[in-house]
């Protein structure tokens, strides 16, 4: 039985009358990628600001490091890292100095900036101005800074937003560093392919309420419908059709097709995370 | 109270703080400007009483005057001279004398003299020049006028110690220079507040009564270091050192509270300024009695600032130490902690 990092219990919160979070309940274990999806107004934000100490749980229990955070906020913030959606950098700043005063303020012994720096691909600009730097360019930093302290719980919301397919890559080759080296992540994504390749299991969140918790590959068992795709030639066109893989019919549906022309491509079909919140919800994740 | 968490603070906002090129360069040059402005300025008020006089076929006049003290008295060839040089402010007043003004005398005639006052000149000194001309000619003339005069003193009585503008204007200017960093520390905290970086910030073992501390320590340091710089230039620290630094510090102490409550009330460097402005526009309202004393009215005392201004002004021109200016310091006091504490309260419910 693995450590478990993070236990919420019952936890709600209200912004007046309207529930952002509703009575979600979960777990995520040490060095675990958990990753947190649903469309904007889920409560996701609401759910990592309380996780982080931002907000106090209203109802409900969060225990981190197997601490209650309403009593050691304090000595649970030294041991995580937050890396914000919308950087919150110091832009008048360069980025050594930004990543030196959170390493001051975290009492980080021998902190060497650059070398940070260079993990997540900024080097040669780490004594520019934030300000000069691309949108790209601040996410890593942020993703940077969130790594100072060398947090052994990582939040990490959309790191990847905004950045190049090279660049999203590394900062993704760096999640799994991390983990390795036994960080636990706390991962808010829109990006169902990032999900689906990082996260250890996935939590999705409608309105306000945990509706699905499971490993993607589970996930896709229990929701996604396998099916088969087949291109086939009439004449001087390709006629598409999609048949399901798993029902009585299928062997019945593909001899017809065969006895209807020639077939060209056939390629199976897996359900995406994208597919199964749909299903679920009647929702697109990126609503 | 973790001290090195502290100083880090402050030394990230020094260096935002200096990275801000229009608030360096305002804070900078304010205090240079405000220097030098103090510098050319006269350093002494020419209390010389300066009249011309046309007086045909006699000179009479014009010598007698020319003895009295304080008094530089020039013949003039013509009236239209006469005239114009008064016209254009060389001379204060100006005397035209009729001809045979003393055989007229003598005749029993009531000759008229007519006097010419310089345009800009106020009310108050042409009534006195009036009295005093009419003094002299009765002294010289030996015309008997009884005259009913009433004479009053408007304000701090500076007959026999006029100050220089430049004098008057110190406790103005020092009012000005807290000012501008009443609106650094607003625009230091808005944009901290604005970009979000409070919270990065509140993720680490820093509590939000650790930025409260530095801000309130930077904003009262640099307000208080600089108006002690210009002060220390234009030679304010001379007389009642103690009275004037602990006056400034109240004064430093209440912009840093104002700047604290208008950065919470702001949300970009637009509204920063507005804020800005209408709060330094009621600030400089009581900086008028310190510029023409007697002007002020009881009304003023309501605005925190007359107390720093009045209490500096009393200091330096008055060598009034700690207990003269103790209401001052009292009131000062009592709006400083106020108006931090309802700053500290507002940052605090905007920040949450």
């Amino acid at each position: 039985m693995r450590e478990k990092t993070i236990i919420v219990e019952g936890l709600e919160y209200h912004y007046g009358k309207i529930k952002a979070v509703d009575n979600i309940t979960f777990e995520v274990a040490r060095q675990e990628i958990l990753g947190f999806l649903g469309p904007n107004g889920a409560g996701k934000s609401t759910t990592v600001r309380i996780l982080t100490g931002q907000l106090r749980p209203q109802t409900g229990k969060v225990t981190i490091f197997g601490m209650d955070i309403k009593q050691n906020l304090k000595r649970i913030q030294t041991r995580i890292g937050v890396s914000f959606e919308q950087p919150n950098l110091y832009e008048q700043m360069t980025a050594l100095e930004n990543l030196n005063l959170f390493a001051s303020l975290f009492n980080v012994k021998d902190f060497d900036a650059k070398l940070l720096l260079k993990r997540v691909g900024l080097e040669g600009r780490e004594k520019e101005k934030v300000a000069s730097y691309s949108k790209g360019m601040k996410q890593r930093l942020m993703v940077a800074r969130s790594l100072v302290n060398n947090p052994e719980l990582l939040f990490l919301d959309e790191p990847t937003s905004g950045l190049d397919p090279a660049s999203a890559d590394s900062i993704r080759n760096l999640i799994l560093e991390v983990r390795e080296k036994g960080t636990t992540v706390f991962l808010t994504t829109h990006d169902m392919w990032e999900a689906d390749k990082l996260c250890d299991r996935v939590a999705f969140l409608n309105q306000g309420k945990i509706i699905a918790l499971d490993t993607p590959y589970n996930l896709k068992l229990k929701y996604g419908q396998r099916s088969l795709v087949i291109e086939l030639a009439r004449g001087n066109y390709l006629e598409k059709q999609t048949i399901p893989l798993d029902t009585p019919d299928t062997a019945d549906l593909l001899r017809n097709i065969f006895n209807r022309g020639k077939v060209v491509t056939i390629h199976s079909q897996e359900a995406t995370l994208e597919d199964i919140f749909l299903q679920i919800t009647g929702r697109k994740l990126t609503e | 109270m973790n001290f090195k968490l502290i100083i880090t603070l402050l030394k990230k906002d020094i260096t935002l703080f200096s990275r801000d090129r229009f608030f360096s360069i305002l804070t900078v040059a304010g205090v240079l400007i405000f220097i030098i402005l103090y510098l050319v300025m006269p350093g002494t008020v020419d209390e010389t009483l300066k009249i011309g006089i046309f007086e045909p076929g006699s000179s009479y006049l014009c010598k007698a005057i020319g003895q009295m003290e304080g008094i530089e008295v020039h013949s003039f060839s013509s009236m239209a001279e006469l005239q114009e040089a008064v016209k254009q402010n060389r001379y204060q007043a100006g005397l035209l004398v009729p001809d045979n003004l003393y055989q007229k005398i003598t005749a029993g005639d009531r000759p008229e003299i007519v006097l010419y006052f310089a345009p800009e000149m106020d009310q108050e000194t042409r009534s006195a020049i009036t009295v005093m001309i009419r003094q002299m000619i009765s002294a010289v003339a030996g015309q008997q006028q009884l005259l009913q005069l009433q004479t009053s003193v408007l304000g701090t009585d500076r007959l026999d110690s006029a100050l220089p503008w430049r004098d008057r204007l110190i406790p103005v200017l020092a009012l000005v220079i807290l000012g501008t960093e009443m609106l650094s520390l607003a625009s230091l905290i808005s944009t901290e507040l604005e970009q979000k970086t409070i919270q990065a910030l509140l993720l680490t073992p820093l509590k939000i009564q650790h930025i409260f501390l530095s801000k309130a320590l930077l904003g009262t340091g640099m307000a208080f270091s600089q108006v002690i710089i210009f002060l220390a230039v234009t030679g304010g620290l001379v007389r009642e050192p103690q009275a004037i630094l602990l006056i400034t510090l109240l004064g430093s102490i209440l912009v840093t509270g104002l700047g604290f409550l208008i950065a919470a009330l702001s949300r970009n460097m637009m509204n920063v300024a507005s804020w800005g402005v209408i709060v330094m526009i009621l600030f400089l309202i009581p900086s008028y009695g310190a510029l023409f004393p007697g002007l002020a009215t009881e009304w003023i005392k309501l605005i925190p600032s007359y107390h720093l201004i009045d209490g500096i002004s009393q200091t330096l021109f008055d060598t009034s130490g700690l207990s003269a200016i103790s209401i001052n310091l009292l009131v000062l006091l009592g709006w400083s902690v106020t108006v931090m504490t309802i700053g500290v309260l507002a940052l605090r419910r905007r920040q949450a």
